[in-house]
């Protein structure tokens, strides 16, 4: 390089000194560029962004999350039965969402299936109340005078008692075995939907969602256990009594009690949708002006500010599809879980109903109060077990939204 | 089941029955029993018939044996009772009449005995 001196009008190259200095600024500045673009060009590792993203396994991922937050242990809590039907449909705590791909010729075979099952003991009890009923019709044939036939009555009631209710009695007893395994399974399922619930951001309803459903269905499961079934077969146990004999005649308060537990089933239901309107009201409002705010606070952030919040909103949508896998996979095991206990309630009412009408066809009323309190038994059973089914139902489908 | 001949041998009897009382009433009183025994054993092998089919649609509910057979015993001798009482009434006897029928109604719960146990067996576990 030629020597430059400082010289306030020196020339060189035929130009003035500071010409000549912008010129080489330029000339240094395009010799960094072409520089930059030559190594750009030889390096062959560079990161691409579809490599990164396909590299990703969703269903893996999914899993993972699953297994973190617990889920993964729920199919541990619920009955073999249930267990069998998730087989056959092939749904799990991993394919939650297999259930909406199911075809309603599938459900339907399900639903047969289970009616089947249950069916078998009402039905063997229908044709046994044909068998006593066409004994008792053939013995009035005969033309008996009334007292020897009063006696043959009480006899045909014990008869009818031992045969007919032992197996209400078993089918009672049952259900509140199903009612315990789903508290169970309940009471492990409300922690874990709500965990997941606080990390979508939605702390407000997870936590009434907790204590609304794990407040009910502890007292639910106290109170049934210990109140409500003994009630049952007491009622039961007296009808068959009042049956025997004439004089005691209880039928009329057994209906007053049966309606009375009706009400107040009905009551608690509308004071519960009550309840779970208002706190659906005020979490929400809460956690959308919550949300807003984490927006707006991420916005003053400079550059990436608004990436930020983008990424605040994917992990929200990550762990809400989380969540509504577990949520849909606790909504339909539940339902699982009563299900055949439901069918099961509904196939005895109809059966004794069948059994009222033709015990009143052959004029033969001594079993008939049997039947009718044993059917607004299990009325009362059937809508206990609606009840309970509804209150998680509409609870966790809230807490879904 | 020649329900004629039954028919037509009661009405026959009756007749003579009527007939006879005037003059002997003891024989009358005879008579319709022996006609009632007759009857019952002209009927007796449509009854096993029937008891037979019964106790088959126990066996096709797979219902216990011992239950069905206390209830036949019950129809039984709630038969029997009635058909001796009736004619105790027919002779002017209603206080045997009335005997024979409690005497009945004792046999039947003597019989039944076993099905009142189980009974208050379930009643009391319902009660626990």
């Amino acid at each position: 390089m030629h020597s430059i001196h400082v010289n306030h009008r020196i020339k060189f190259y035929g130009q003035d000194v500071n010409t000549f200095t912008l010129k080489m600024f330029h000339v240094e500045h395009l010799l960094m560029t072409f520089c930059l673009i030559f190594a750009i060009l030889i390096i062959p590792d560079f990161v691409k962004a579809e490599n990164f993203v396909s590299s990703i396994n969703l269903d893996e991922e999914y899993n993972k999350q699953l297994e973190l937050s617990g889920a993964e242990k729920l199919k541990d809590h619920l009955p073999p039965e249930v267990l069998k039907i998730f087989e056959n449909l092939d749904i799990s705590e991993k394919k939650p969402f297999n259930f909406f791909l199911l075809s309603p010729q599938k459900i339907f075979v399900l639903i047969v299936e289970i009616f089947k099952e249950k069916l078998k003991i009402p039905l063997k009890t229908i044709s046994f109340v044909f068998i006593i009923l066409l004994l008792g019709a053939l013995l009035g044939c005969f033309d008996i005078s009334d007292e020897i036939e009063h006696v043959f009555g009480a006899v045909s009631v014990c008869f009818a008692a031992i045969n007919i209710i032992s197996p209400i009695l078993n089918s009672i007893s049952q259900v509140f075995t199903v009612f315990h395994c789903a508290s169970g399974f309940i009471l492990c399922f409300a922690p874990i939907i709500t965990g997941i619930s606080i990390v979508t951001g939605q702390r407000i309803m997870a936590v009434s969602y907790a204590s609304c459903v794990i407040y009910t269905w502890q007292t639910l499961f106290k109170h049934a256990g210990q109140l409500l079934e003994p009630f049952l077969k007491m009622i039961i146990g007296v009808s068959i009594i009042s049956s025997l004999t004439e004089r005691l005649n209880l039928s009329k308060l057994f209906e007053f009690l049966l309606k009375l537990s009706r009400w107040l089933l009905i009551i608690i239901v509308s004071i519960f949708s009550f309840v779970v309107s208002l706190q659906n009201i005020f979490a929400s409002t809460m956690q959308n002006a919550a949300g807003k705010g984490v927006k707006l606070a991420f916005s003053f952030l400079p550059i990436v500010g608004g990436t930020l919040g983008d990424a605040a909103a994917a992990v929200a949508a990550c762990t809400s599809t989380l969540k509504s896998g577990v949520g849909i996979f606790g909504i339909i095991s539940v339902v699982a879980i009563f299900l055949p206990s439901i069918f099961e309630c509904f196939i005895w009412i109809i059966s004794l109903n069948f059994c009222e009408f033709v015990g009143e066809l052959f004029g033969y009323t001594k079993m008939i109060s049997i039947f009718k309190i044993s059917s607004k038994t299990l009325n009362l059973l059937l809508a206990f077990l609606i009840f309970s089914l509804v209150v998680f139902i509409v609870c966790t489908a809230v807490l879904l939204r | 089941m020649n329900i004629f001949l039954i028919a037509g041998l009661a009405m026959i009897y009756a007749v003579a029955i009527i007939a006879l009382k005037e003059r002997s009433p003891e024989y009358a009183l005879v008579m319709s029993i022996a006609l009632c025994c007759i009857i019952f054993l002209i009927c007796i092998p449509w009854i096993s018939k029937l008891v037979g089919e019964i106790k088959f649609l126990f066996e096709r509910v797979n219902l216990p044996y011992e239950y069905s057979d206390i209830i036949f015993k019950c129809i039984g001798i709630s038969l029997i009772s009635q058909t001796a009482s009736d004619n105790c009434k027919d002779a002017g006897q209603n206080a045997l009449a009335s005997k024979i029928e409690s005497a009945g109604k004792i046999a039947i719960g003597i019989i039944a005995l076993p099905l009142f146990d189980k009974v208050i067996n379930l009643i009391c576990t319902l009660f626990m």
